[in-house]
């Protein structure tokens, strides 16, 4: 096994219930995984599982009530579902990407910010004519390649990506998926790639690992997994996998 | 069933539908794909009447059993809506009151159409619900909207909608926002319901493999326009439009591959 | 620039121009607003008196622009303290959340559960009648809605994952405040405070008609309206101009507040 960006150990979170269910709702329950560098892991599972959850905490923006999480480099980053609200719509694309590097500059200067983020369109193909535009004028799939643009800034070792391509087209998707596989391989990142798009999964993850009810309840290689699957519920989760 | 032709609409900014041609057979299950965008919704929106006042319809027709939709007017649409032509929608619990029971939805949308007293409305619901397989229906008619899962209640929507036994059933988006293992069972329900009572269905989708299960022909929308269209077989594996090819080629399979990776045929 | 954004400016423009005939309102005064003279007592418009003179013989036009700079100034400074202060502490509530919330929240409902206005007379009246106290009052009435207001926005925008993503960026909460959580809340905060300028206006009229404002013999206009009813028969100029001049103001600020709102789209983007 090569060396481990992630490790989360026996993570767990609850909520209070709402209305009629005053017992707290164990969302997260024992949840344990690590990802190896340049490695891709998928979380599948369906909404209410628990994967959300554990993403937030694994990027330490969620406490967790116990457990682990252990990151082993310098940065981490976030990609989130929602594109429209990913850009902060009063801001322009530019400012919003470089934010990636305002707050440890290290000696950077102003423009020296603007060059990389604009470094990082070309990255993520973003054309450059987009620096100037508000984040509210620009499309879904553009918002994500300017959201990946500012993940990428700061040359994070990892990049935690949360239902990134669930509100896109599939043809937009399809192009979200090969950038961000082309730059796990140019940039050597690794991926926690959350999704209930388990076709999409199976073609972009390396290993993945199966939520149900806050718990992981099968992980290995995705191949082994997806094809021969051992739980109960994997089967039935593979089964109603809808595709040409 | 229902005959559209040379339809173009207008749609508030930015949908629009350009001189769209198609019919649907009685018991026919037709699939509409296309992006964000590319007027499927809005055609749609035109079939049931543009009810939020939002749309324009430019030129054509649309027939529902040879009489004009377009031609009539609001009252006698009114009574149509319902009774020959129903609708599913997107997201369930939005479409039903969430201060009625499933079982006053029943009733008083078979009240509309025809007399019928509240036991015989709950008869024939739990009949249906029967019928379209859904387990303990008794308890599903006392739920309110809130208290069943997504998928069930999206399946008592598509009970509620064919209560009054429509010729044809217009879907909108009836399974993007449930989860995969949902989705199939309210794909099932639709096609038990297409067996058992004839059914016709259009059906308007992002998702291709919902399309792929379900429809006997198959249409392709781009920027309004209907760019494929012809039986599911030949257009989602032999198409013929680069746009479809395009759009095919980006379907994520379980074959371990990422999408639109040029294959190697 | 879209239409909404130049009627906007327009109305702005309209706005400044009334303000600063406002300021220079005791200027422009043809009388000696505070001179009586009772052989031209309660007489009607006339060249001389344009707006008529009131019973010990002032001048109303006078006495209306010179009263102009207490009503409107002083509901301008109010509002402008109170929306800061209400701003403020309705963010930190929002933003800290916790404790700080429970307890910044519990003072506003405190406040709130009195009526607003029986609440700055009671203010008022403890602290005795003058303009400073009077505003003092009113500013008490007022902050609960820009601290309630504020936290809602704020709460709204807490889980958006641009802020999410700023976090990760390494931005601390004061970069976070000032980047992204104030622009996001401003327009919101900027148009209710100029809806709710003209209601200040309207409730400093309402302490000086009640005694609890500026006190006689300096001009005011609520404390002329309320010295005018004496005479409503004999002279009813007395409370018809300084009326017709409240009027104008709050309709004024009233149709501003809206082309504002309307020109920073609130509700739109938040």
């Amino acid at each position: 096994m090569t060396e481990t960006v992630l490790e989360v150990k026996d993570l767990k979170k609850s909520f209070r219930g709402r209305g009629k269910a005053p017992e707290r709702l164990q969302a997260v329950d024992g949840v344990s995984f690590s990802v190896g560098r340049g490695e891709c892991l998928g979380l599948i599972g369906e909404s209410g599982s628990g994967k959300t959850t554990t993403a937030y905490m694994a990027a330490g923006l969620l406490p967790a009530d116990s457990g682990e999480v252990s990151f082993h480099g310098k940065h981490l980053q976030m990609v989130f579902q929602d594109p429209g609200r990913a850009l902060d719509p009063r801001r322009k694309v530019i400012d919003s990407i470089g934010e990636g590097l305002l707050y440890h500059r290290g000696g950077l200067t102003r423009s020296q910010v603007r060059e990389k983020a604009l470094e990082a369109m070309d990255m993520v193909q973003l054309d450059r004519a987009y620096a100037k535009r508000y984040g509210r004028e620009l499309s879904g799939g553009e918002c994500q390649r300017a959201t990946i643009a500012r993940a990428v800034m700061i040359r994070p070792e990892l990049i935690i990506c949360d239902e990134v391509t669930s509100a896109l087209d599939v043809s937009v998707q399809a192009q979200i998926v090969r950038l961000l596989d082309g730059l796990k391989k140019s940039l050597g990142l690794s991926y926690l790639f959350i999704s209930h798009d388990i076709a999409l999964v199976d073609g972009f993850c390396d290993r993945v690992a199966v939520m149900y009810r806050g718990k992981i309840v099968e992980m290995g290689e995705t191949s082994q997994v997806l094809r021969h699957p051992k739980e109960e519920y994997t089967k039935i989760l593979i089964d109603s996998v809808l595709t040409l | 069933m229902l005959e559209i032709r040379n339809l173009s609409a207008a749609y508030g900014e930015s949908g629009a539908v350009k001189q769209v041609s198609f019919s649907v057979e009685p018991g026919q299950i037709v699939g509409i794909v296309g992006e964000s965008g590319s007027g499927k919704s809005t055609l749609l929106k035109c079939i049931m009447g543009l009810p939020d006042g939002r749309g324009r319809i430019l030129g054509g027709d649309i027939l529902l059993k040879g009489r004009s939709l377009l031609a009539m007017g609001e009252a006698e649409l009114q009574k149509l809506r319902g009774k020959e032509l129903a609708m599913v929608f997107q997201n369930p619990e939005l479409s039903l009151d969430p201060l009625w029971t499933i079982e006053k939805t029943f009733y008083e949308s078979i009240r509309v159409h025809s007399p019928v007293t509240k036991a015989q409305a709950r008869q024939q619901g739990i009949g249906l619900l029967k019928a379209l397989d859904l387990a303990d229906p008794e308890k599903v008619l006392a739920s309110y909207p809130f208290e069943l899962s997504g998928g069930m209640c999206q399946r008592a929507a598509i009970a509620i909608a064919v209560a009054n036994g429509p010729g044809l059933l217009l879907a909108d988006e009836p399974t993007s926002a449930l989860d995969v293992t949902v989705q199939k069972q309210v794909i099932d329900t639709m096609m038990s319901l297409r067996d058992r009572s004839g059914t016709a269905i259009l059906i308007v989708s992002h998702n291709m493999g919902v399309i792929a299960r379900m429809a006997d022909m198959v249409g392709v929308m781009k920027d309004g326009e209907l760019v494929e269209w012809g039986r599911k077989e030949q257009v989602l594996y032999e198409p013929s439009h680069p746009y479809t090819k395009a759009l095919i080629r980006s379907v994520p399979r379980m074959d371990g591959r990422l999408p639109g990776e040029a294959s190697d045929d | 620039m879209t239409k909404a954004k130049k009627r906007a400016l327009f109305m702005c423009i309209l706005l400044a121009a009334f303000l600063v005939l406002v300021l220079l309102g005791k200027y422009l005064a043809p009388n000696d607003p505070y001179k009586t003279d009772l052989s031209h007592s309660l007489e009607g418009p006339s060249a001389q008196f344009p707006f008529g003179t009131d019973n010990l013989g002032r001048c109303i036009l006078s006495r209306v622009l010179e009263g102009a700079s207490a009503s409107v100034f002083s509901a301008l400074v109010v509002t402008g303290i109170v929306f800061a202060a209400g701003t403020a502490i309705g963010v930190a509530a929002g933003y800290l959340g916790g404790a700080a919330d429970q307890i910044l929240m519990k003072i506003t409902m405190i406040f709130q559960a009195f009526p607003s206005f029986i609440l700055a007379v009671a203010v008022a009246g403890i602290l005795g009648p003058g303009l400073k106290n009077a505003m003092i009052s009113l500013g008490v009435m007022y902050w609960t809605t820009y601290a309630r207001l504020a936290r809602s926005l704020v709460l709204r925008l807490r889980g958006e994952p641009y802020i999410q993503a700023a976090r990760l960026c390494g931005a601390k909460r004061r970069h976070i405040l000032w980047r992204h959580v104030l622009p996001a809340i401003l327009p919101s905060m900027v148009t209710t405070g100029f809806l709710d300028i003209s209601n200040v206006i309207l409730s400093m009229a309402g302490l000086s008609f009640l005694g609890l404002g500026v006190q006689a013999p300096a001009a005011e206009w609520g404390l002329m309206i309320s010295y005018g009813r004496s005479f409503l028969q004999s002279g009813p100029w007395c409370i018809l101009f300084p009326s017709l001049a409240l009027f104008v103001t709050v309709i004024l600020f009233n149709l501003t507040g809206d082309c504002v709102r309307d020109a920073l789209d609130v509700g739109g983007g938040m």
